[in-house]
């Protein structure tokens, strides 16, 4: 699980492949982040209107698998914090 | 009029039905002289068989149902956005029946079921009878099923077709018949 001094980091890393994303047509960006309860919550919108829901979400899971298959678990990409 | 418990199995037709609930609506303002007395008994029990008859969801698992079949129907109407949105519910309604039924697992304050953007988290460490690489599977689709939700109810300049809502109705579906 991540530490508070290895949240940056990861936040990071999510922003480079957003970058990637970028580049194939799939804007988004990291708006917030913040570490609770041992998970990593990492806010994640459209970076400009178009995005369809559809590349959102599904861009937003494969990074978060990629993070958990090179050992960052509790790290989780979400649209909002909101309730 | 029914003063009996025996009278109960009188309760078949519309028509009984009806009367019986026009009986428990009369009564119901009224406190009872004596709560032992057979037909609060009996309004005791219409008035659950009310709730059960007009559809009113009891459980997390009867929200789950419901709004599963409203999320089909909404499909095939092309309310693609509206379809998306139930289709989370019915998925979240579901996992949350899980985690509070079978689970025992005590909800935040002043709430029956976990905050949305908490809830993949209690999925991973708490979800039962379920295997990890399986959680995190559940977790991963509700994640999903949850930014389009969001899309599709808060972001209007994020496009919401029917391949959203096809995608929605298929992840909810796996969810549902997944445990």
């Amino acid at each position: 699980m991540p530490t508070q001094a290895e949240a940056p980091g990861i936040v990071a890393e999510v922003r480079q492949r957003l970058v990637e994303a970028a580049n194939q047509g799939v804007h988004l960006e990291v708006v917030r982040d913040k570490l609770e309860d041992d998970w990593l919550y990492i806010v994640v919108a459209p970076s400009q209107p178009g995005v369809r829901a559809l590349d959102h979400a599904n861009t937003m899971a494969k990074i978060e698998r990629e993070l958990r298959q090179t050992g960052k678990s509790h790290v989780l990409l979400v649209p909002t914090l909101e309730d | 009029m029914c003063h009996g418990e025996q009278r109960l199995s009188c309760v078949g037709s519309e028509c009984q039905f009806a009367l019986l609930k026009q009986l428990v609506r009369s009564y119901l303002p009224l406190k009872p002289p004596d709560a032992n007395d057979s037909v609060w008994s009996v309004i005791r029990k219409l008035t659950g068989k009310i709730a059960k008859g007009g559809r009113m969801p009891e459980t997390w698992l009867d929200v789950a149902r419901d709004a599963r079949k409203s999320a089909s129907s909404l499909l095939t109407e092309d309310h693609n956005r509206s379809a998306t949105a139930r289709a989370y519910y019915a998925a979240y309604a579901k996992i949350t029946h899980e985690l509070v039924a079978t689970a025992g697992l005590p909800m935040p304050p002043g709430r029956e079921g976990p905050n949305h953007s908490r809830i993949r988290s209690i999925i991973s460490t708490s979800m039962p009878n379920m295997a990890q690489p399986k959680r995190d599977k559940l977790s991963e689709m509700l994640g999903r099923l949850y930014t389009l939700r969001i899309d599709a109810d808060y972001r209007p300049s994020s496009p919401v077709g029917s391949g959203e809502a096809r995608a929605a109705i298929s992840l909810m579906n796996t969810i549902f018949e997944s445990f």
